[in-house]
C-alpha cells in the first residue's frame, strides 16, 4: 500500500499564520487527501507538531511525501521546523490556489486572523496586490474579541449578522473605537444582531476603503481566509460591491494548499522533510542576544531533542552558518 | 594641517545626499566632522513633538552629537530648486533642534534658498566658512574640491548603492565594494533619500531586495531635465521639489527601462500622501503595459517581516509578468 503512494507523488503544504495554522496533503493530481485548520494559542512549534500528529493519525504514519512548502507569517519559523523545500509568500501561495480553482478570478480578497489582502489578477496573472499596513480592524482577532465580549461563539456571530433588521452605524476606522460604539449602542438598547450586523457592515467598509483604496476592483470576486466562514462579513461584501462572492470550498486552507501546489510545480528532487516522526519530538526555542556589534541581534535557536538544529535572527550570518 | 575642531554632522534627512560635499568641505578648512552613527537596538527615538519619523531621527542624532562636538551643521534647507520649495520642516529643522539641544551646541545654520539671489549651496557654505574663521579664498577652493569630490561621488552612485551594504554607502572611507553577481530585474527604488538610504527607516530593504536578485535604480541616475519633462502634463503644478523628484522619476521609469518600482513612503508624510494620489491616477490612465508599482509606507515600527513579505511578492509579480511578455512576444513573430 505505501509502495503505491509513493508513485504517486504527494506534497505538504503548511501555512503558518499568526493566529491559526493550517496544513493540506495533496496528491499529484491536486486532490486534497487531508486538511487541517488549528488555532495556534501563541505556540506555533507545538500546533504544527500537533498537526503533523494529526496528519499521521489520517494517512497513517507510513505516508510518503515528495515535497514541503511553506507559506504564512512563521514560514520561515515553519521550514526550519519540518525541513522545507519551499518558502513562498503567502500572497503567492493565495494566488496560485485560486487560479487553480477559479481561473477567470479578477480579485482575490483574503482576510485572516491579523492579514488582510487584495489581490488583482489580469488573466490568470497577479498585476497588484495589497496588505493592511498600520490597522488590523475587521481581521479574524478582532472578530473573535467582540464575540467573546458578547458571549457568543464566532460562529453565532456570523449567523446573528444575518439576522440584523436595523444594522446600526458603528465607526470601523479603529477598532478601539468600534468597540466603544458598540458598547454604546448596547447601552442605549439595540440589540445584539443589529450591533453586529453594524459592526460587518462598517468592517467591511473600511476594509474596502483602507486595504483596497485605489484599486481596480473587477469581477469575478474571491472572498477567502478564515473570516470568509463569517456570514455577516460576507454578505456585507456582496451588498457593498452589488455582486456575489466566490467562496472555495477550503477558504481557510488556500495558504497551504497553495503552497503544496507551488512544491509541486517545483518538483524538489529528494524532499527534505524531516517525517511525521517529528511531532513526537521535543521541539523547543531559546534566543539569545549577540553583543558582538551595535546591531544586537537577537538570535533564535530551534531545538530537537536538546540539538541545536537551526538558527536565525543574525544578521551578519555569523551563527547561522554552522548550520546547513 | 592642525586640527581646528569638531563639526558635527547628523545622520538623517538630506545628510542622505549631500554628506560628501558638506564633509570634504569643511575637511578641507581643517575641521574633524563627525557623524552620528546609526541607531542600534535599543536606540531610543526622541519625541519632540509628533512630527515624521525623518525628522525625530534628526533630533535624536543631533542629542547623540551635542556633547561631542563644537559645532552641529544644519543649513535651513528651504529651497534646492530654483522654483520650488522643500518640505517646511526644513525651514524650522535648525530651530528644532536648537530647541531640542537647549542652546548647548551652536548650530551652523546658513539659508540655502535656491530661488534667492545669493543663497546656493556654494554661497551659503562660504558663509558658514567664514563664520568658521575661513579666509574667503580658503572656502573657495575648499568648495571646490568638494564639489568635485561630490560630482564624482554622484557619478558612481549606482556601483556604490549595488555593490556595498547599505550602511557604508555613505562612508566615504569604505573601499569600493565588490561588484554583485548579474541580477535578474532592475527596480527603480522612488523616494526621499533619507527614507530610501537610511537603514533605520527602510530597515534595510535594499540590502534584501539585492539578496532577491534586484539591482537598485534610483532617482539619483536621472537629470532634472529628464524628471521636469515628466510634470509638464499634470494639470496642477508640484511645487516641492523632493516631490517633483519623486513623481517625476516616477513617470520617466513608468515609460520603460526597469522591471518595477518601489515607492518607500513615511507613514506621517503629507507630501508622500498626496503624491500618492497623483501616482494613482496616472497609473490607472497608464494601464496594464506599465511595470508594476509597490507602495511600502514606513514608520517606527521595527518589524522587517510585512516589508519582506511584500517585496517577495512583488518579485513574484514581476517575474509573472516577465513570462506573460515573452510569450506575447514569441506569438508575435
Amino acid at each position: 500500500m505505501s509502495r503505491y503512494k509513493n508513485i504517486m507523488g504527494n506534497f505538504l503544504g503548511i501555512d503558518v499564520g499568526s493566529i491559526t495554522t493550517k496544513m493540506v496533503v495533496i496528491d499529484e493530481s491536486h486532490k486534497l487527501l487531508a486538511g487541517l485548520y488549528l488555532r495556534n494559542n501563541g505556540r506555533p512549534l507545538e500546533t504544527i507538531q500537533q498537526g503533523l500528529a494529526i496528519l499521521a493519525s489520517r494517512l497513517g504514519d507510513d505516508q510518503a511525501i515528495d515535497g514541503v512548502a511553506t507559506t504564512g507569517s512563521a514560514r520561515h519559523l515553519a521550514a526550519y521546523l519540518v525541513g522545507a523545500d519551499l518558502i513562498k509568500n503567502e500572497i503567492t501561495a493565495h494566488s496560485v490556489a485560486v487560479i487553480d480553482l477559479f481561473p477567470k478570478t479578477k480579485t482575490i480578497f483574503e482576510i485572516g486572523g491579523q492579514d488582510s489582502k487584495v489581490i488583482l489578477l489580469r488573466e490568470g496573472v497577479v498585476v497588484d496586490f495589497a496588505m493592511n499596513t498600520v490597522c488590523a480592524a475587521g481581521t479574524g482577532s478582532f472578530l473573535d474579541q467582540q464575540a467573546a465580549r458578547l458571549g457568543i461563539s464566532i460562529e453565532e456571530f456570523g449567523r446573528l449578522a444575518l439576522e440584523a433588521k436595523h444594522p446600526v452605524r458603528v465607526a470601523g476606522r479603529c477598532t478601539v473605537f468600534a468597540e466603544t460604539d458598540m458598547i454604546h449602542k448596547q447601552q442605549i438598547g439595540h440589540s445584539v444582531e443589529d450591533i453586529i450586523g453594524g459592526l460587518c457592515d462598517s468592517l467591511v467598509k473600511n476594509y474596502l476603503n483602507n486595504v483596497c483604496r485605489g484599486k481596480e476592483l473587477l469581477p469575478p470576486y474571491v472572498f477567502q481566509g478564515g473570516v470568509a466562514a463569517n456570514q455577516g462579513i460576507r454578505k456585507a461584501l456582496e451588498r457593498e460591491l452589488e455582486t456575489p462572492m466566490l467562496i472555495p470550498e477550503h477558504f481557510g486552507l488556500m495558504g497551504a494548499l497553495g503552497a503544496a501546489k507551488l512544491v509541486k510545480r517545483a518538483k524538489p528532487g529528494r524532499s527534505r522533510f524531516k517525517g511525521f516522526g517529528l511531532s513526537k519530538r521535543s521541539c523547543t526555542t531559546r534566543g539569545f542576544e549577540c553583543n558582538e556589534c551595535g546591531n544586537q541581534c537577537e538570535v533564535v535557536e530551534l531545538l530537537v531533542d536538546e540539538q541545536v538544529v537551526a538558527c536565525w535572527g543574525d544578521l551578519c550570518e555569523r551563527y547561522r552558518r554552522s548550520y546547513p | 594641517m592642525e586640527e581646528k575642531g569638531r563639526i558635527g554632522i547628523p545622520r538623517a534627512l538630506m545628510f542622505y545626499r549631500y554628506f560628501p560635499l558638506w564633509k570634504v568641505f569643511f575637511e578641507e578648512l581643517g575641521w574633524n566632522v563627525r557623524v552620528s552613527d546609526g541607531l542600534d537596538k535599543r536606540g531610543n527615538i526622541v519625541y519632540l513633538e509628533d512630527s515624521c519619523f525623518p525628522m525625530k531621527l534628526l533630533v535624536t542624532h543631533s542629542l547623540v552629537l551635542k556633547t561631542q562636538v563644537d559645532y552641529l551643521y544644519l543649513p535651513r534647507l528651504v529651497s534646492l530648486h530654483r522654483h520650488h520649495m522643500m518640505c517646511p520642516k526644513f525651514r524650522g529643522a535648525p530651530d528644532i533642534v536648537r530647541l531640542a539641544t537647549d542652546g548647548m551646541v551652536p548650530i551652523l545654520d546658513d539659508l540655502v534658498d535656491l530661488r534667492v539671489k545669493g543663497h546656493s549651496m556654494r554661497e551659503s557654505l562660504l558663509k558658514t566658512g567664514k563664520r568658521l574663521g575661513a579666509k574667503e579664498a580658503e572656502s573657495k577652493q575648499a568648495f571646490q574640491k568638494a564639489e568635485a569630490f561630490f560630482l564624482n561621488f554622484q557619478k558612481r552612485w549606482l556601483e556604490r548603492i549595488n555593490n556595498l551594504p547599505i550602511k557604508q554607502v555613505f562612508d566615504l572611507e569604505a573601499p569600493e565594494g565588490v561588484e554583485e553577481p548579474e541580477k535578474t530585474f532592475r527596480v527603480a527604488f522612488i523616494g526621499h533619500p533619507y527614507n530610501l538610504f537610511d537603514p533605520d527607516v527602510s530597515k534595510e530593504i535594499l540590502t534584501f531586495a539585492k539578496s532577491l536578485g534586484m539591482r537598485v535604480i534610483t532617482s539619483e541616475t536621472l537629470s532634472e531635465r529628464e524628471i521636469n519633462a515628466q510634470l509638464s502634463d499634470l494639470s496642477k503644478e508640484v511645487y516641492w521639489s523632493s516631490g517633483r523628484e519623486i513623481v517625476g522619476s516616477l513617470f520617466h521609469f513608468l515609460s520603460g527601462g526597469v522591471d518595477g518600482m518601489i515607492f518607500l513612503t513615511s507613514f506621517k508624510c503629507g507630501i508622500d500622501a498626496l503624491l500618492q494620489e497623483l501616482i494613482r491616477r496616472k497609473l490607472k490612465r497608464s494601464g496594464k503595459v506599465s511595470p508594476p508599482l509597490l507602495i511600502l509606507s514606513l514608520d517606527e515600527h521595527s518589524g522587517r517581516e510585512g516589508l519582506m513579505t511584500r517585496l517577495e511578492a512583488f518579485r513574484d509579480v514581476m517575474e509573472e509578468r516577465r513570462h506573460e511578455f515573452n510569450l506575447t512576444y514569441v506569438r508575435s513573430t
